[in-house]
């Protein structure tokens, strides 16, 4: 008997033992490279460049977070690091919306039982493709595509008259932008389609059904049924799209001949801006950090606001609902 | 209790597992440096095995140039074979970034012995404790008799003035042109006729609209914007920063963004951009008229695209040489010890071959046509004719780089460099292209400056 009850509790153990690896590794790979990135973002420390020394890390308090949010002349948000950012987020909402509108009107599409797509696996297999090929091998790909003067793009714009002469697409700072917003969008729709396909699939279908026989219309049935049941799936795209969105590297650095953001840092993103900081130059370490912590704190707010926003208000409401019922009972018990 | 054990065994194994597979990843470039080394040397490969067993020495580089004259070296001394260990990082641009990691970790396994630098920022390097004296690995002056002077003030550490690299290479610049494109706009295909209409800017640009016109706009003098920027680096008076941390920017380089932006508004050139590939086809092609070009890129560039290997096939022996606007200078690689070398004799012994040795120089130069660091080497084969040079319709290459190589000043360089022009060429873009005007992106250049360098004073 004493034996048996050793045993029950013997178990629960091996599950730690189980995930020790992971918290293990996370907290040598991830926790502590976090906790010593916020320590340097309050440090001086970089390389001086002449005679190849590094200096630092002292402790310098605020300057790094002054000096990434604040100009030289003063003026506020003004700095390399900020425009990086209202790069990212201009690249990020270029490629987001158009892809989670086309995502969300196909997921419903090929879920529709009234539709009834033919041809779906192809085009399921076609749309998720970008997404295998590595970003490296699309940025090159797309390189050559709109290259200048002799791109197969300027080649069909010039000989079907539509331009006098080839263009130069990365000297534009918008046809750069749209280029990489375009790519990422063709790159993860398939992916957000996917998922979204999942979370309408595990929606019901007596639901659909029942909206029918009342009547429903495609337009109601979409907004009343799919897109509330939707919301759990969709935070988690949103979400991990903001992420993403923020942290974009691969494609624009990768997409522009120097790698620096060209045209004039017009598409350089936080990240890009934070690794030359870091590995360039004099290698502001420091500066760097602060950068990343501008960038972490961005991110928190993002997912904060949809998380605020996708919020399940129904369920909120019925919650205080319930609390105001049971306070109402116990005034009355009380009141007995 | 068996159980327990068990699972601790287990967990334990699954942590190694991780940890082994890490580092796996960060022994992989070493093993993908063994396996290139191989595949461009197969001679070396029995010597591998035998490498396991002694010290293997570390020498890095960004591309296949240096590996290939450590064979010279390798054939005078065949037991340098057996221990170099030759990692090449791929990419120039990712060159700096990795070295400066490995330079901070001596006790590593892949710490380099030697390092190869290029001219836009060797000395970050020189003028650093990471480098070795060239004497503490045994070379002395007479080693350093025949060399070219100025190779020997780039790699001089100006804190105390003892030299940290040396160079098997020379690269002084010129304009390189074709001769039937030269005969049929310009009147004349010699190189004294073609200089005189390329000696100043003015002249140049004269000379540049002459070509687009007369050909019906089928031929433009450069393919890109950006060809003409080594020229005015060469020619500024004062380096980006000086020895006091202070940032000017030359008048040179303000005359630089002029002419850039006559070459670009009046399409004066293709608008390619270095070594793009629609740059590296021009020379197959009757399109473009010249190239500002070096000793070496008239080998490794135009000679490689010239879409032949003999008279009569592509452009090729349609070339000739002249000075061009303005002397100048272009790259270079220099070889230097790390101060954790484990080896310095070797190192000495390296560097003595490669860059010291008349004979093997002179052997180097006449199968490679390099143009080496080593002025009785080129002396013995320009005596001999052999710079006679088919692919320049005869023209004797080592005729016209001799008196430049004598006379290259590099007072204009700095550790600085190769940043800064990075920096600039992002600024000479917007303005030419008409984004900003010319303050404007000088202002904003030196803002970029300010940014990247902290430390520095910007006027």
């Amino acid at each position: 008997m004493k034996k048996n009850k050793h045993k029950t509790v013997e178990y629960g153990r091996y599950g730690y033992f189980f995930i020790a690896p992971f918290f293990l590794v996370f907290a040598i790979f991830q926790l502590w490279p976090l906790i010593y990135t916020i320590g340097l973002a309050f440090c001086e420390n970089y390389t001086d460049t002449m005679f190849n020394v590094e200096i630092g890390p002292t402790f310098n308090g605020l300057a790094n977070l002054k000096d990434v949010l604040i100009s030289k002349d003063g003026k506020l948000f003004d700095t390399y690091t900020c425009h990086a950012l209202g790069n990212t987020l201009i690249m990020w909402a270029l490629n987001f919306l158009p892809q989670i509108l086309l995502a969300l009107l196909l997921a419903v599409w090929f879920t529709d039982t009234k539709v009834k797509l033919s041809g779906q696996g192809a085009y399921k297999v076609m749309v998720f493709m970008p997404n295998i090929i590595t970003a490296a091998t699309i940025a090159v790909l797309f390189y050559s595509l709109f290259n200048y003067p002799n791109g197969p793009v300027n080649q069909i714009l010039t000989s079907t008259g539509l331009l006098d002469e080839p263009y130069r697409f990365f000297n534009s700072k918008w046809a750069t932008r749209g280029l990489i917003s375009f790519i990422n969008f063709w790159m993860w729709y398939g992916n957000t389609m996917i998922v979204l396909t999942a979370g309408v699939l595990g929606i019901s279908p007596s639901l659909f059904e029942a909206a029918r026989v009342d009547g429903a219309t495609s337009w109601q049935i979409f907004k009343k049924v799919t897109l509330p049941l939707l919301r759990p799936i969709m935070l988690f795209t949103l979400v991990n799209s903001a992420i993403g969105g923020l942290q974009m590297f691969d494609i624009p650095k990768l997409l522009t001949t120097s790698g620096y953001g060209d045209p004039d840092y017009t598409t350089r993103t936080m990240t890009m801006y934070i690794r030359d900081l870091a590995f360039t130059g004099s290698k502001q370490v420091g500066k760097a950090s602060a950068a990343s912590l501008v960038l972490f704190v961005v991110t928190l707010f993002f997912s904060l606001i949809l998380f605020y926003i996708m919020r399940d208000k129904d369920a909120i409401a019925e919650k205080k609902q319930i609390k105001k019922a049971q306070k109402a009972i116990a005034a009355r018990k009380g009141a007995n | 209790m068996k159980k327990k054990l068990l699972s601790a065994l287990l967990s334990v194994a699954m942590v190694a597992t991780l940890l082994v597979g890490c580092g796996g990843t960060e022994e992989a470039p070493a093993e993908e440096a063994a396996a290139t080394t191989e595949e461009a040397a197969p001679e070396e490969a029995p010597a591998e095995e035998a490498a396991a067993s002694t010290d293997k020495f570390y020498i890095y580089s960004w591309n296949t140039e240096l590996q290939e004259r450590l064979n010279y070296v390798i054939e005078a001394h065949p037991e340098v074979g057996e221990r170099i260990e030759y990692v090449n990082v791929g990419d120039s641009a990712i060159y700096q970034e990795k070295i400066d990691a490995l330079l901070q970790t001596p006790d590593a396994e892949d710490y380099p012995d030697m390092i190869a630098f290029e001219a836009g920022y060797i000395m970050k390097y020189t003028n650093s404790d990471y480098t070795l004296p060239v004497t503490d690995c045994g070379i002395t002056d007479a080693d350093l008799a025949e060399m070219y002077p100025y190779t020997l003030t780039i790699a001089t550490d100006q804190r105390d003035g003892s030299l940290k690299g040396v160079s098997w290479q020379s690269c002084p610049g010129s304009f390189i042109y074709r001769r039937s494109l030269a005969e049929k706009y310009l009147g004349s295909q010699e190189p004294e006729a073609v200089q005189e209409q390329l000696k100043d800017w003015d002249t140049f640009l004269e000379t540049a609209r002459k070509i687009k016109t007369d050909s019906n706009d089928t031929v433009r003098i450069l393919s890109s914007n950006g060809d003409v920027v080594n020229t005015f680096m060469s020619n500024k008076t004062t380096p980006w920063v000086d020895a006091n941390g202070v940032f000017t920017m030359d008048q040179s380089m303000l005359d630089y963004m002029d002419v850039v932006a006559a070459l670009e508004q009046e399409d004066l050139t293709w608008k390619t951009s270095q070594w793009s590939e629609e740059w590296n086809a021009g020379p197959s092609t009757d399109s473009v008229f010249g190239y500002f070009g070096c000793t070496w890129f008239l080998h490794w560039t135009i000679k490689a695209n010239c879409g032949g290997e003999a008279v009569g096939e592509g452009t090729y022996g349609d070339w000739a040489m002249c000075q061009g606007p303005a002397p100048f200078y272009w790259g270079g690689t220099w070889l230097g010890a790390t101060a954790g070398c484990s080896d310095t004799a070797l190192a000495g012994t390296i560097m003595r071959a490669l860059c010291c040795d008349t004979e093997i120089m002179t052997k180097m130069s006449e199968e490679t046509l390099d143009y080496v660091n080593n002025k009785a080497a080129m002396q013995t084969l320009s005596d001999a004719g052999k710079g006679a040079y088919e692919f320049l319709g005869g023209q004797d290459f080592i005729a016209v780089f001799s008196p430049l190589a004598a006379d290259v000043d590099v007072s204009w360089m700095c550790a600085y460099d190769q940043k800064v022009n990075e920096l600039l060429d992002t600024q000479v873009t917007a303005y030419t292209t008409g984004e900003k005007d010319k303050d404007t992106a000088v202002a904003d250049f030196k803002a970029a400056v300010a940014e990247a360098y902290p430390n520095l004073t910007v006027e």
